[in-house]
């Protein structure tokens, strides 16, 4: 099987269909406030930074820990990247709406990554994550450098924004 | 010796890349590279993890190398295509530079392949062609419909090119 189904349909595949769910549920919700091409940029970077940091930290070698209910991709597992997709969003509409200073960035990023292993041991008891050798103190490292990496992506877009349209 | 020139080959193209003057608009190319990595990283899951159809070595510097040209070097060979796929009109040009860009991630597996990153079991070489055919297109198809995109946000003007 290319992308192998689940092996059993429980709580992990439920956990990610209530999280995508929950997610779409709060983009239709929340007022616009970027355009749809940055908004669906913004989910793309979180979903592909998910994806490339679990590719090479849960491939052999390193195999620190499994996705979903095997060492394989599984068809969950994209699904399981795109559920970061609204966290990223969600992470950078506050950080606009709220216009976060600068000197407030560290406690801002450090709440989020908190929220993060928050969510990530609630992801590790329903099975999305079965730690090898991984705990949560590694993730919040991962949370800090993911986050971080977000705000400046998220600033370089909005210069490049500015330069024919301001939003 | 071999592994660090093909490290130094994608440092440097990397910088060929970030400082050459660009037709696209930035967010264009941060598209297409972020939805190549996506799908070149699932694909190399798919193949090696779940088909074991390519064996990565399980050594540390041939591990790094191979994951360092995942998300780097393979997606900047997607993004160069669209760079230079819409130079010429040309039609001839257009045949000529779709050939050679289908042969570039041939000869770059096949660099790794020699220098043991990675091994092929039950992997054809014309299997890569077809997997480039379907990136290419993919990036070809999303800066296309990025670009339109951004000239109805008015982020770019009509007379750019998408």
């Amino acid at each position: 099987m290319i992308l192998p189904l689940p092996e059993k349909f429980d709580e992990n595949e439920w956990l990610v269909i209530g999280v995508l769910m929950s997610g779409i549920v709060i983009y239709k919700l929340l007022p616009k406030r970027f355009p749809i091409s940055l908004s669906i940029l913004i989910m793309i970077f979180s979903a592909t930074y998910a994806r490339a940091f679990d590719h090479i930290l849960a491939s052999p070698l390193l195999d620190f820990y499994d996705v979903m209910d095997s060492p394989k991709f599984e068809l969950f597992g994209v699904f399981t990247y795109i559920m970061y997709a609204p966290f990223g969003y969600l992470f950078v509409y506050i950080y606009d709406k709220f216009k976060i200073e600068d000197k407030y960035i560290v406690l801002y990023i450090f709440i989020w990554s908190f929220f993060g292993i928050g969510f990530e041991w609630l992801s590790s008891k329903c099975n999305i994550f079965t730690y090898k050798h991984w705990n949560l103190a590694y993730s919040f490292t991962i949370y800090l450098f993911v986050q971080y990496h977000t705000i400046v992506f998220f600033r370089y877009l909005k210069k490049k924004y500015k330069i024919v349209n301001q939003y | 010796m071999q592994t660090s020139i093909f490290i130094d080959l994608i440092i440097l193209s990397s910088i060929c890349f970030i400082f050459k003057k660009k037709r696209f608009h930035a967010v264009q190319y941060l598209y297409v590279y972020l939805i190549i990595v996506f799908l070149y990283c699932s694909f190399i899951s798919v193949i090696s993890d779940n088909l074991e159809l390519w064996k990565v070595k399980e050594q540390i510097i041939p591990y790094i190398v191979f994951r360092v040209s995942e998300v780097i070097l393979f997606p900047l060979v997607a993004l160069w295509f669209i760079e230079l796929f819409h130079l010429k009109s040309n039609k001839m040009y257009k045949i000529t530079l779709i050939s050679l860009f289908l042969l570039i991630p041939v000869l770059l597996q096949q660099w790794l392949v020699y220098m043991k990153v990675f091994e092929y079991r039950h992997w054809e070489v014309y299997k890569t062609i077809l997997v480039w055919i379907i990136f290419y297109s993919t990036s070809v198809v999303t800066n296309y419909l990025v670009g339109k995109h951004l000239v109805k946000e008015g982020v770019i003007n009509d007379s750019a090119p998408t």
